[in-house]
């Protein structure tokens, strides 16, 4: 009987193959989140204000109700003026036939990194606005269009709680004073969709890649970046033609401060880059399968990767040496057993073996082993 | 600002992070695990997807009462899995189950050739995700978390030799599931 622990590897394999082995978390996931918790205070301010509005009443009286009331219809009458700010959550209103047309509007003119002041005279003042982090760095602005006919069919479109009445509302999450996120939601004839901006350039329907303006190839500013310095060019300038010049390539996220998974729209650019020679992964995680089909693959070193399996590549004739660097002993998970079956593997570096799993069996299998830390 | 080389020690003090980058990095270090933790649970990715947004409402919430006491990794688990268990019994999901058991359900092969191994590796985790949800968490944090006893008893709040209990009993249900051939595999 074979012992657990010698099979636990292939077990988990299988665990992945049945879940799946695309990853489950997306930029809509956050997306989503932010949308949620924004949702979630929105409801709380209003618990807050529907007591103390219903005191003011009983004290000062229906005379100064009705006044409250026309203050309010005054607010209405003001709601597309910029240069007034107003807290009033009716303040906007759209049409279903409007809806497309503003968010082409805001996806024309709207970038991340505009300051408050440019998204003020594109869109006027927002509709809400509150510091929702420590320090007032972090705030959000948000436009609220509401649809200006309930009766229309989507009313039963239900959205956290607010069953539809969102005909469209555009969210940007502010650090100090740079827009650092922003999505837009809004109804369409399939329900509700969410259209996200991201910090590589890059613009995002319902979690699906739609463009990036910027460049010829239609891919994250990090790896066009990448491609282009590696075949000394302008990022601008880098076309299609271009990837089978790729012989070396780095990949590297501009925000270090996080991983970075490889995006479903870059893979097809990776993929086409069919002469690549040297691979080096810095904080950047994605499918051994598509790294199994770099056939001219020699030199691969992966870099601040916090797990993988390497076993695939035993498949790569000419793969010779792989170099792991900056393991963490608390969350590296690397596995490379499957690599002795390597015909072509020469040499393995690591950082620290403690971080690995199953290098001993390379050692088996003839493969030099060095550790660079001892 | 979130340092990607946050140690245990600095994840500790994430209540002191900004709570947008604690989330971020939460969801960039932990979410895919944490996902594919609540899948085994619920066993549906639409259910698995609302779940998770729960979590993290309920991370960004309870953040300051993160004490530091437990592991991160840990902490999270904990939370995900209190999640998925305030899920499997409420009535949306007795619905679900029953519109599920009146419908029929199309497995689609896989076109992927697999080795004689991985086949019968795939068959037990077939019958890991069939075991009853007392035997398929204890399963599920052993052998895909890669968990200790000891971690699993301090996550689920059950002592050792319960979960050992549990580990022969959910052994013995697999082996009467897919007889002695693929059972020897685990």
């Amino acid at each position: 009987v074979k012992a657990m622990s010698e099979s636990n590897q292939n077990l988990k394999d299988s665990f992945d193959r049945y879940i799946g082995y695309e990853r489950l978390v997306n930029e809509t996931d956050k997306d989503k989140f932010y949308e949620k918790l924004q949702n979630q205070q929105y409801i709380n301010n209003k618990k807050h204000w529907i007591p103390k509005l219903i005191s003011v009443i009983l004290i000062i009286g229906v005379t100064s109700a009705l006044y409250m009331f026309s203050q309010y219809s005054n607010v209405l009458e003001q709601a597309d003026d910029p240069t007034k700010r107003h807290d009033a959550i009716t303040s906007h209103t759209i049409s279903i036939d409007e809806i497309q047309q503003k968010v082409n509007n805001i996806k024309s003119k709207f970038q991340l990194g505009m300051s408050k002041k440019n998204v003020e005279t594109e869109f006027g003042v927002p509709t809400t606005y509150a510091v929702v982090g420590e320090g007032n760095e972090i705030s959000r602005s948000s436009y609220i269009y509401y649809l200006n006919n309930l009766k229309s069919p989507f009313d039963e479109v239900e959205w956290g709680d607010s069953k539809g009445k969102y005909g469209l509302t555009f969210n940007i999450l502010w650090e100090k004073d740079t827009a650092i996120n922003a999505y837009i939601s809004f109804l369409t004839e399939q329900g509700r969709s969410l259209i996200s901006f991201k910090d590589d350039g890059t613009v995002y329907m319902d979690g699906h890649f739609v463009e990036n303006s910027k460049y010829q190839i239609e891919a994250s500013d990090y790896l066009v970046d990448a491609i282009a310095e590696s075949i000394n060019k302008e990022p601008k300038d880098v076309t299609e033609e271009d990837l089978l010049k790729v012989k070396n390539l780095k990949l590297e996220p501009w925000n270090k401060a996080h991983y970075s998974f490889v995006a479903e729209h870059d893979i097809p650019v990776l993929k086409a880059m069919e002469n690549l020679e040297t691979l080096h992964l810095k904080q950047v995680i994605f499918s051994i399968d598509v790294i199994s089909n770099f056939e001219n693959l020699s030199t691969f070193i992966i870099d601040e990767v916090p797990f993988l399996s390497l076993g695939k590549l035993n498949k790569l004739n000419d793969l010779k040496v792989i170099e792991i660097k900056n393991t963490r002993n608390d969350i590296s998970e690397i596995y490379v057993t499957g690599l002795a079956k390597s015909k072509s593997l020469e040499t393995f570096i690591i950082d620290n073996k403690d971080n690995i799993n199953g290098w001993e069996a390379l050692v088996d299998a003839g493969i030099e082993v060095k550790e660079t830390s001892k | 600002v979130i340092s990607l080389h946050a140690s245990s020690a600095q994840e500790q003090d994430i209540t002191l992070w900004k709570k947008e980058e604690a989330i971020e990095y939460v969801i960039d270090h932990y979410g895919e695990m944490i996902k594919r933790l609540i899948f085994t649970y619920v066993k549906k990715h639409a259910q698995t997807d609302d779940i998770f947004q729960e979590f993290l409402i309920t991370v960004y919430k309870k953040l300051d009462s993160f004490r530091g006491e437990a592991k991160l990794k840990s902490w999270l688990c904990r939370i995900a899995i209190n999640k998925c268990k305030d899920y499997l019994k409420s009535p949306l999901h007795r619905l679900i189950l029953l519109k599920d058991q009146l419908q029929e359900i199309e497995f689609e092969k896989s076109a992927e050739q697999l080795s004689i191994e991985e086949e019968e590796n795939q068959l037990i985790v077939q019958a890991i995700f069939d075991l009853p949800l007392k035997y398929r968490e204890i399963f599920v944090l052993r052998y895909y978390q890669s968990l200790s006893i000891k971690e699993i008893g301090e996550l689920l709040d059950i002592n050792e030799s319960t979960i050992k209990t549990r580990i022969a009993r959910g052994k013995q249900r697999l082996e009467a599931k897919l007889g002695g051939e693929s059972y020897v595999r685990i």
